[in-house]
Order: C-alpha cells, then sequence, then structure tokens
C-alpha cells in the first residue's frame, strides 16, 4: 500500500504546481478567474480520485503499487493539461508561459519515468530483461531518458522559446534511438552469444 | 528515501551493490567476498532489501540477490563511493545493524 502518510509529499508537489499555474494565469487573464476556480478544483478532485482508486487497488504487491502511482501520475497530467486548456494563453501575442510549462512538465515525466525504469522488475521477470545484458540496457535506458529530461526540461525553462521549440523533439528523439540502438546491440549480442 | 542514505552510507553495502552489478548472486557467493561473519552479512543485506535496493528470489534452498536501483539511486550510490561516506565509521555488528532497521 502507498500509505497515506506517504502522500503528503506528492500531495504537497501537486499543490504547490497547480497553485502556481493557478497563480501564472490568473495575472495573465483576471477575467477569468471563475475558470480558474472550476479548474483548480478538477485537477484535485481529479487527484484525489486517482490516489484513493490507486489505495485501493494497492492492497499487495508492489506491481499494484507501480500501477497506482501510474494512475495517479496520468491523473495529474490530464489535470494539468486541462490547466493549460483553461489558461487559453494565445502565444501568437507573445505569451509563451503555457508552452514552457508544458514543456518543462513533459521534461520532468519523461525523466520520472526514465528513473523508474531500472527499478521495475515485477512485470518483466522472467525474460531477458533479468539477465546482466538486459540489466545493462535498463540501466542505459534510464540514464538516458532521465538526462534527455532533464535537458528538455532546462531547454524549456531557459532557452529562447524558438530555440527551445527547435531542439526539444530532435533532442527526446535522439534519445530514443539512443535506448533502441542499445536495446538492438544487446539482442544483436545475445542472438550471437 | 532515509532508508536508502541509510543503506548507502555503509562501505560493505555499497560493495554488496557493486557486486551485484555482475549480475543476479546467491547469498553465498557475496559472502565469499567479505570477511565479515554471516550474521552480519545478512544484517546488512536485510538493510539492502528494505531500502528496495535489491530484491531476491528463491531457488531451491538458495536465495538469489539481484540489483534493483532507480536511477536517482544509482547516482547516489556513485557518489557515495566517489566521496567514500562512511569509511572513517566502525564497523556495527549484526546486532546494532538489526537494531537499525
Amino acid at each position: 500500500m502507498i500509505g497515506l502518510r506517504n502522500l503528503w509529499t506528492p500531495t504537497t508537489f501537486v499543490g504547490a504546481a497547480v497553485m502556481a499555474i493557478a497563480a501564472a494565469g490568473w495575472h495573465l487573464k483576471p477575467e477569468q478567474a471563475p475558470r480558474w476556480m472550476i479548474a483548480i478544483v478538477a485537477m484535485a478532485v481529479i487527484w484525489i480520485i486517482s490516489t484513493v482508486v490507486g489505495e485501493l487497488w494497492s492492497k499487495t504487491g508492489s506491481m499494484k503499487r507501480y500501477i497506482a502511482m501510474s494512475a495517479s501520475l496520468a491523473g495529474v497530467i490530464l489535470a494539468v493539461a486541462l490547466g493549460f486548456a483553461i489558461v487559453d494563453v494565445d502565444r501568437s501575442n507573445g505569451h509563451v508561459l503555457s508552452a514552457r510549462l508544458s514543456g518543462i512538465l513533459s521534461g520532468l515525466v519523461l525523466a520520472v519515468i526514465g528513473n523508474a525504469g531500472p527499478k521495475v522488475t515485477e512485470v518483466l521477470k522472467p525474460d531477458c530483461f533479468s539477465t546482466v545484458e538486459g540489466m545493462a540496457v535498463k540501466r542505459f535506458a534510464g540514464w538516458t531518458f532521465v538526462l534527455a529530461g532533464l535537458a528538455y526540461a532546462l531547454m524549456w525553462a531557459f532557452a529562447p522559446i524558438q530555440l527551445a521549440e527547435d531542439t526539444s523533439i530532435p533532442l527526446v528523439a535522439g534519445a530514443l534511438l539512443l535506448a533502441l540502438g542499445r536495446v538492438l546491440w544487446a539482442v544483436r549480442r545475445l542472438t550471437h552469444a | 528515501m532515509d532508508k536508502v542514505f541509510r543503506a548507502l552510507a555503509d562501505p560493505t553495502r555499497r560493495k554488496v551493490l557493486e557486486l551485484l552489478r555482475r549480475g543476479p548472486m546467491t547469498a553465498g557467493e557475496l559472502c565469499d567476498h567479505f570477511e565479515s561473519a554471516r550474521p552480519t552479512l545478512s544484517a546488512h543485506f536485510s538493510v539492502l532489501k528494505e531500502a528496495n535496493l535489491v530484491e531476491t528470489h528463491r531457488d531451491g534452498k538458495q536465495i538469489i540477490y539481484q540489483l534493483k536501483l532507480s536511477v536517482l539511486e544509482d547516482a547516489l550510490l556513485g557518489f557515495a563511493g566517489m566521496f567514500r561516506l562512511g569509511e572513517d565509521a566502525p564497523a556495527p555488528n549484526a546486532a546494532e545493524l538489526e537494531g537499525k532497521i
């Protein structure tokens, strides 16, 4: 079980992120304050539902815990996406906050997924990923996605918007190709062994 | 995270993790690399398992240990080794280790 005590940290993080987005949107579009209230409440409700459902699912076993955490994360992403849709920032007028925030969030999600990747073993056993070569592949892919995710987030946070738009997709595509290349190399080594 | 930091702060436990990088090992194979008593090492293994840094499978009478590190934990392991954390401290015995869990 996740445990209600352990929910304080993610709840605080989500609450702070939601409030930051809300404050930014309120500053940009004060006339849409009622819509902002709905968005904030919707995010909180989605988070609570996904967390409670996850808690009910995760009575036993760590695989269920991963599913529960994934469902919670998906709920948060959907909620934040809803928030961005309601902000309705017009990028053509030079307001790039929405693009930057969504880019930072995407990069952080990629980094979080990459970080957890090498640790997930339950769903992969007892196939080739439990071998030494398989563990090396997972480690390489994990590091690649974490570094790419952090670079992606930093790019959207600090680089000029045009540079971020031009380089972010090649950055993630490059990480995917690197990971895929490592998988193919491992498969080649295993089949020729 | 507190359990992870505590687990990585000990050089013996870091050496266990480094050995497991080579692949899954039985408890006996791991013990062969150390001069410590088996109960002490078993306590170290328990600390690592408690911190979710290793996982175990039973194969007959043997327990096989396998590495289970996230990227962040992998990086922390590298930093802890680089700065030689805990190497000046006296080695705890099994009873002290059990008390820490």
